[in-house]
This record gives structure tokens, C-alpha cells and sequence, in this order.
């Protein structure tokens, strides 16, 4: 979409907590590298057990995530969506349904999208990604831990 | 002047723009002007030193720049500082076997890393696999051999062009090389390296090739101690007369000599062979190509621990990731047994990813005797950019496998 300018992407992707370790740098050339789009409130963006193997950062806006119906949480400008798919390049479906709740923007990149970026720039992104992937399977083991056996 | 070659001179340069050295190959006057050395011969040179220039492996010397027209040429290569292997062919001078299987080894790979890069040396010797520091060597002078004229030997030993002596039977019968041709150069070098002998010698040149084409050579056992019968059999098969009988691939025969150098008497410390099949084994590594393995290799900090030793206890901080080269261990959490790890299994990565950040989550334990190699994340920060992301994207996978199917058992658990 043309009416998104590049400073605005930038500023998005800027707030954005997973991307903290990127240098400005490597900011820009993820705006550049990913398919900006502006959607309308109530649109499905991914939808659970459904293919797809992009990653999506939301650049404004709200959304919910749901899961079998049930509401699992809901994510603001700045949240980042799809990850484990993403990683997998499409071979685990995704997980929840993700849902705009407002007008919103979202950035999406993929494998090949993002295999034209610096050597910097995917390095510090999958390691992001990994510290990300870690806290979380760190926190489900908690949960786990103190489940009912 | 780093030393005079068949078709130029080679000197110690100090490159200004990066302020490395490097060496720098200036090609003989006669070699550029020579009427053999037509456009065609130029372009086939560029189009080959392209291609080389594009091989980066811990144990080729990288070809930096290379540049020829009818006037004058010049190709810069990697410097590597230790002489070449002609130092440890005299007697007296000679490697230990161990030391040459590990040489044997690390051609291999970077023979195999070239040939499935599309590219066949074409003129192994001694004098063309240069010494880093003790065993760690590195292969030159790719791409060079179009500029030897031609393919007919005789000229080239008129030319003082090349050595006769490496030839294989394909190359003295002016037939097409391939990579077993290659292989065939290399069990030559390593017959030298090991016995410090070469396997086919002659007053002249005809008298050699006959040799070459029809004589088996002597054992290498029967010339050197301590070479054994399975040394003979790796180095024999490489000089099969027909390339058919030689071995089929470079991953066969690496595969065969890692082999020898596990089986070693002699074998003190864990050999750099050992430690790259090691970690060729790992599944989380599939993904990186061997030259990254290889600076794993360098990188990791390479143990051999006895039975029943805590490598890590749960709770206690730590920032190091593991790989079990061989053995066995067992991991627990507050006493209780979770899971068996064995050859090839990766260990202690949640801490490692946070770097300290994060107490180790469950206590790891021998239960024979264990290699490990060991990485900190300073460690794996000096390893190039390619080898991190590839390490770091394997990681991610894993995770997030480990992370599915938690939240799959999280769904399932009663709420």
C-alpha cells in the first residue's frame, strides 16, 4: 500500500520489543523487506490449522487471539504473530486464529522475503526469535511442572 | 619472493586496502604471451579462477583477486605463513602417521568442499597444500592448473611445467580428469607424507610413466614402522590405476580415514577427524555446511569425562551449550530420571541462549565415558556470521519443536 510512508514502518517496527536488538540499520531494511498492508476492523488475518509460514508484525491497531473460539489474549501495535510457522516454513499449521479488532497495519515476511536481507539482519532477527522461543517454552515448563500430574 | 613456480613468482604482498598479506602469484611474461595463451585460454583461466575465488573453506587458501590479459596477470591468494608439505617429505623430517591421517583427512574435505563446488585441482602436490601450524593445512593453487599449457605431459616437463610425479594414469594418457583423478594425486602426496617415499620413481620420463600406468606401487607399511595395513589399504585404493578402482566419492574416503585415525594405538588427545564426524553426526547441525562444522570444531572446547560426572547440575548458573561426541549420559530434575542423551544429542541450550541469564533447568550426568564439545556463547561469537546464523536457526527449530509440543501437553493437561 503506497499510504503507509517509510518513516511510519519504520517507526513501527521500531517500537517492536522482539526487534529491541536491531540497529536502525537493520530496521530499514526490514521495512523494506516486508509486505506492508492496511486492513479493515474484523478481517482474519491467519487463521488456525490453516498453512502459512509467514511472520506479521502489527504496525497499529488490535487484535484477538483465539483458539478453538475461546479467547486466548489480544495484541496491540507492536505485537509480533505467526512466529512458529514462520519458522517451520509452513510445515506446522498455524496455531490460533488471529483477528483485527480496529483498522490495522500489518507488516509480513516470509522465508524468501527476508533471504534478501543482510547477513546482520537475519542473524540478529533469528536470534531474537530464539530468545523469544526460549522465554516461552521456559514459562510452558513451569506451567507444566506445576499442572496436576 | 615467496618462491619461484611453474608459471610465475610468487610474492609476499601487503594488501592496503585490507592490511592483510597475502601473496601474490605475478605470471611469467612468457606464460601470458605465449601463443598458447589465446583469448580462449584466458577466459577458460578467468571463468576458472571465478570460480575458485568463490571457495571459502577453513582448508582451501582463498583466492582474493585474480587478473590476466596479454601483457602481464596476477592472481592474489590467502597467505598462509608455514611453508607447504614438501618440508615433510624428506627422512628424518617425517610426520607421525597420526599427524598424516589428520593431513589425509582435511584434504579430503576441502577436495570434496571444491568438487561438488564443480571444481577438479588438476595438480595435487606437495608443494600446493600449504601448512597453517601443525596439522592444520589448507589446499592452493585451485583454478592455476589452466595455466599450465595444456594437457600433454611431455611439454610440460619440456616446459619445466608442473611434476611429473603426482600424475595420475588418466593425466600421462592425456585423458579426461576428473575428481578421482584428484584422489589419485592425493594417495601419491600421502604415500610421500607417510613413508617418505615416492611410490613410482624413474631415470626419465617415459620410464615413469610406465610405471604410473602399469607398476603397484610397495606397501607403505614395508617402508615405514608403525604404518599400518589399513594405511595401505586407503592409499592403494586411491592409486588404483582405473578411477573406478579408486573410491567413488571424497566423503568415502574421509569417511575411511577418520576410520584409521579413530582406531589408532598411538591416539592421545581427541583428533580434529574425530571431532568433525563427531559433530557431522549431530541432527541439529544437519543444516550447516562443512565449512561451518569446521569452525565448530576449532571453536569447542573438547573433553573426554569419565563416567558419573555432573557436567551440569540443575539450578546452578551456566552459559554453555553441549554436544555429546560419543557416550552416554543421563538427565534429572529434583531426583528424578527424565531422559537419556546419547552420541550426537545437544544439551544446556535454554542457558545458553540466555547466556547465564537462566539456571540450568535440570542436572546432566555421565554414565560412560563422554566426549563433549562445548561451546560459550563468546565462543561461538567469533565464528563467522554464516556459521552463527546457521547454528542460531537451527536452534530456533528445535525450540520451537520442544515448544509445540509442550503446548500440546499443556492442552491437554487438565486446567
Amino acid at each position: 500500500m503506497t499510504d503507509i510512508s517509510a518513516r511510519d514502518k519504520f517507526t513501527a517496527l521500531r517500537k517492536v520489543d522482539l526487534l529491541s536488538r536491531l540497529n536502525d540499520a537493520e530496521i530499514w531494511e526490514l521495512v523494506r523487506a516486508g509486505l506492508w498492508t492496511r486492513v479493515p476492523a474484523d478481517t482474519a488475518v491467519v487463521r488456525e490449522g490453516e498453512a502459512g509460514k509467514s511472520l506479521f508484525f502489527l504496525g497499529s491497531g488490535n487484535a484477538k487471539v483465539t483458539k478453538e473460539g475461546k479467547l486466548l489474549g489480544s495484541l496491540t501495535a507492536g505485537a509480533c504473530f505467526g512466529e512458529m510457522a514462520y519458522i517451520k516454513a509452513g510445515e506446522m499449521p498455524r496455531s490460533a486464529t488471529v483477528e483485527t479488532l480496529s483498522e490495522a497495519v500489518l507488516a509480513e515476511f516470509d522465508a524468501e522475503t527476508l533471504g534478501e536481507t543482510s547477513l546482520n539482519c537475519r542473524l540478529q532477527l533469528t536470534t531474537a526469535l530464539l530468545h523469544a522461543m526460549v522465554d516461552r517454552l521456559a514459562m510452558a515448563n513451569e506451567r507444566l511442572a506445576k499442572a496436576p500430574k | 619472493m615467496l618462491g619461484k613456480g611453474a608459471s610465475g613468482t610468487v610474492y609476499l604482498a601487503l594488501d592496503t586496502f585490507s592490511g592483510n598479506d597475502v601473496a601474490l602469484k605475478v605470471l611469467d611474461q612468457s606464460v601470458v604471451a605465449s601463443p598458447d595463451f589465446e583469448a580462449t585460454v584466458t577466459a577458460q583461466f578467468m571463468n576458472e579462477a571465478s570460480l575458485a575465488g568463490k571457495l571459502q573453506h577453513p582448508h582451501i587458501a582463498s583466492i582474493l583477486e585474480a587478473s590476466v590479459n596479454r601483457d602481464s596477470g596476477y592472481i592474489a591468494l590467502e597467505y598462509v605463513p608455514g611453508g607447504d608439505l614438501s618440508q615433510y617429505v624428506q627422512p628424518g623430517k617425517l610426520l607421525s602417521p597420526e599427524q598424516c591421517i589428520q593431513v589425509a583427512f582435511k584434504s579430503c574435505g576441502a577436495l570434496d568442499y571444491a568438487y561438488r563446488q564443480g571444481i577438479v585441482h588438476r595438480d595435487i602436490k606437495p608443494a600446493n597444500i600449504m601448512v597453517v601450524s601443525g596439522t592444520n593445512i589448507k589446499v592452493a593453487d585451485f583454478g592455476a592448473a589452466f595455466l599450465k599449457s595444456g594437457t600433454d605431459p611431455q611439454l610440460q616437463q619440456d616446459m619445466g611445467v608442473g611434476s611429473p610425479y603426482y600424475m595420475s594414469p588418466e593425466q600421462v594418457s592425456g585423458a579426461e580428469l576428473g575428481h578421482q583423478s584428484d584422489m589419485f594425486s592425493l594417495g601419491v602426496v600421502l604415500y610421500e607424507l607417510f613413508t617418505g617415499k615416492r611410490p613410482f620413481t624413474a631415470d626419465t620420463l617415459p620410464e615413469l610413466f610406465r610405471k604410473i600406468l602399469n607398476e603397484q606401487p610397495a606397501p607403505p607399511s614395508s617402508l615405514r614402522e608403525g604404518v599400518s595395513k589399513e594405511v595401505d589399504r586407503i592409499l592403494l585404493q586411491m592409486m588404483g590405476k582405473q578411477p573406478a578402482e579408486r573410491y567413488p566419492s571424497w566423503a568415502e574416503l574421509a569417511l575411511d580415514i577418520a576410520k584409521i585415525g579413530r582406531l589408532s594405538v598411538y591416539q592421545q588427545g581427541i583428533q580434529d577427524s574425530d571431532k568433525f564426524t563427531a559433530l557431522r553426526k549431530v541432527p541439529l547441525l544437519e543444516r550447516l555446511n562443512d565449512a561451518e562444522m569446521w569452525e565448530l570444531v576449532h571453536a569447542g572446547r573438547w573433553t573426554r569425562i569419565p563416567s558419573q560426572t555432573a557436567v551440569v547440575k540443575e539450578g546452578d548458573p551456566g552459559k554453555s551449550l553441549f554436544f555429546v561426541a560419543s557416550g552416554q549420559a543421563k538427565v534429572t530434575k529434583g531426583g528424578r530420571l527424565l531422559s537419556l542423551i546419547s552420541t550426537g544429542e545437544t544439551f544446556g541450550e535454554m542457558a545458553y541462549v540466555k547466556a547465564g541469564g537462566m539456571p540450568r533447568s535440570a542436572t546432566v550426568e555421565s554414565i560412560a565415558d563422554t566426549v563433549l564439545a562445548e561451546f560459550e556463547p563468546e565462543m561461538l561469537q567469533k565464528v563467522s556470521m554464516n556459521c552463527q546464523l546457521q547454528l542460531t536457526a537451527a536452534l530456533l527449530h528445535a525450540m520451537v519443536d520442544r515448544l509445540a509440543t509442550a503446548n500440546e501437553r499443556m492442552t491437554r493437561a487438565p486446567q
